[in-house]
């Protein structure tokens, strides 16, 4: 089962070049090798914050904050790599159960960007989809008031204190990117969040998986990101 | 720049889906909060066959934890198996099985509890392990631990055998 996700996945994350190579061929069947080489060339290197979460957690008790690196191909190719930190505090105000974690989360994927001028080295706007892998693993802290024996009376509390966990799920999404100055873009992206592989703690589920939010099957996310591109080309 | 027709419609598709396809909630808060231990009766035939034992007679069956007794089910017939709710703080829970003409024999269920969290809506349940089974044996043949997990299930967790 486990290995079809990931087959799956990795289709999915070679779909996107491939639809784009499959649609330029339609097009540009006398494509030289020239133009292939210059498809692929590195045209800058970018580096981007989110500062969606930093906002979010005014207003929730979880949230992350993350930093990424894209390298720039050909305009058109951006791979790019997502490191993060993923933290929650939480306590339900009808259970009043507490859940507590602090930890690192990866992703790593692509970028396709739609509005592509190969011809100029630094396009102003971008309108892209995204493909990602993420992952992480942390441990996490829940307490819980006494449970209360219904038949018989008596109660017993739990306490879990650095249970391990891990999760690992896939991102498919759109995002924009508009220049704001010389070298500075900013943009946000909408994710659809799919889990592909999770491992539970002792005694436990894992609540809020850092990087993917609240343990659901599917959710969506979001990034608000100001990026600084480095051009390798004039 | 310039958008191709094909991209313009994959990106109008992308939009499209995203706000029909909804957040799968991952938890389904029990509407059950008590892990029954399920006790399935059987015997066996003199050709060593197995079967379900339904009891021909009126079977009272009470159990005690904690010191204190409480009557499970009462002058019950025709049934070949029980459902019993397990002390959350006991590790012993006692079984007695009341025949017709005052005979009994008794069934001593060892086992942990396991508290166990399942969310921030659901909060958290006592799921149990049978460590064991002991019995008296008027009428009881033997008894065995089917299934050690105690959990919001329908599996048989131990069988008693009786005398046919």
């Amino acid at each position: 089962m486990k290995t079809s996700r990931y087959i799956l996945l990795i289709s999915m994350l070679l779909a996107l070049p491939l639809l784009a190579v499959a649609g330029e061929n339609d097009k540009k069947e006398t494509k030289d090798k020239s133009n292939i080489a210059d498809m692929f060339s590195i045209n800058g290197i970018g580096v981007s914050a989110d500062i969606f979460g930093y906002v979010y957690s005014l207003i929730d008790d979880y949230t992350s904050g993350e930093v990424a690196v894209e390298l720039n191909l050909g305009n058109r190719f951006y791979p790019i790599a997502e490191i993060g930190l993923g933290w929650c505090d939480a306590i339900d105000e009808t259970t009043s159960i507490r859940y507590k974690t602090r930890a690192p989360y990866y992703r790593v994927g692509i970028n396709y960007n739609f509005m592509t001028n190969e011809k100029k080295p630094n396009p102003k706007n971008y309108v892209y989809a995204l493909a990602r892998f993420g992952w992480s693993s942390f441990n996490y802290d829940v307490e819980t008031p006494p449970v209360t024996d219904p038949v018989w009376g008596g109660s017993t509390a739990l306490k879990l204190n650095d249970v391990k966990g891990s999760c690992s799920w896939a991102e498919f999404g759109v995002g924009v990117k508009v220049k704001i100055a010389k070298g500075f873009h900013m943009g946000w992206s909408i994710r659809y969040k799919t889990r592909i592989s999770e491992k539970q703690g002792n005694n436990s589920r894992m609540w809020y998986i850092p990087g993917f939010g609240i343990n659901k099957g599917t959710c969506f996310g979001g990034t608000y990101n100001l990026i600084y591109e480095i051009p390798f080309k004039k | 720049m310039r958008m191709s027709a094909k991209i313009k419609c994959i990106v109008c598709f992308l939009f499209a889906i995203l706000p029909f396809t909804a957040c799968e909630d991952g938890y389904d808060c029990s509407i059950e909060n008590v892990a029954y231990d399920r006790i399935g009766f059987y015997c066996v035939s003199d050709e060593n066959v197995e079967s379900k034992y339904k009891f021909p007679e009126a079977l009272t069956v009470s159990l005690m934890v904690n010191g204190r007794d409480s009557i499970v089910v009462n002058h019950i017939t025709d049934t070949d198996n029980l459902l019993l709710p397990m002390s959350y703080t006991s590790d012993c829970d006692t079984v007695v099985f009341h025949y017709e003409g005052d005979f009994t024999d008794t069934l001593y269920i060892g086992h942990e509890n396991i508290p166990f969290y399942i969310s921030m809506e659901c909060g958290t349940v006592m799921y149990h392990r049978i460590t064991g089974v002991k019995y008296t044996d008027s009428f009881i043949d033997s008894a065995i631990v089917a299934n050690e997990h105690v959990k919001f299930d329908y599996n048989e967790n131990i069988k008693v055998y009786f005398i046919d």
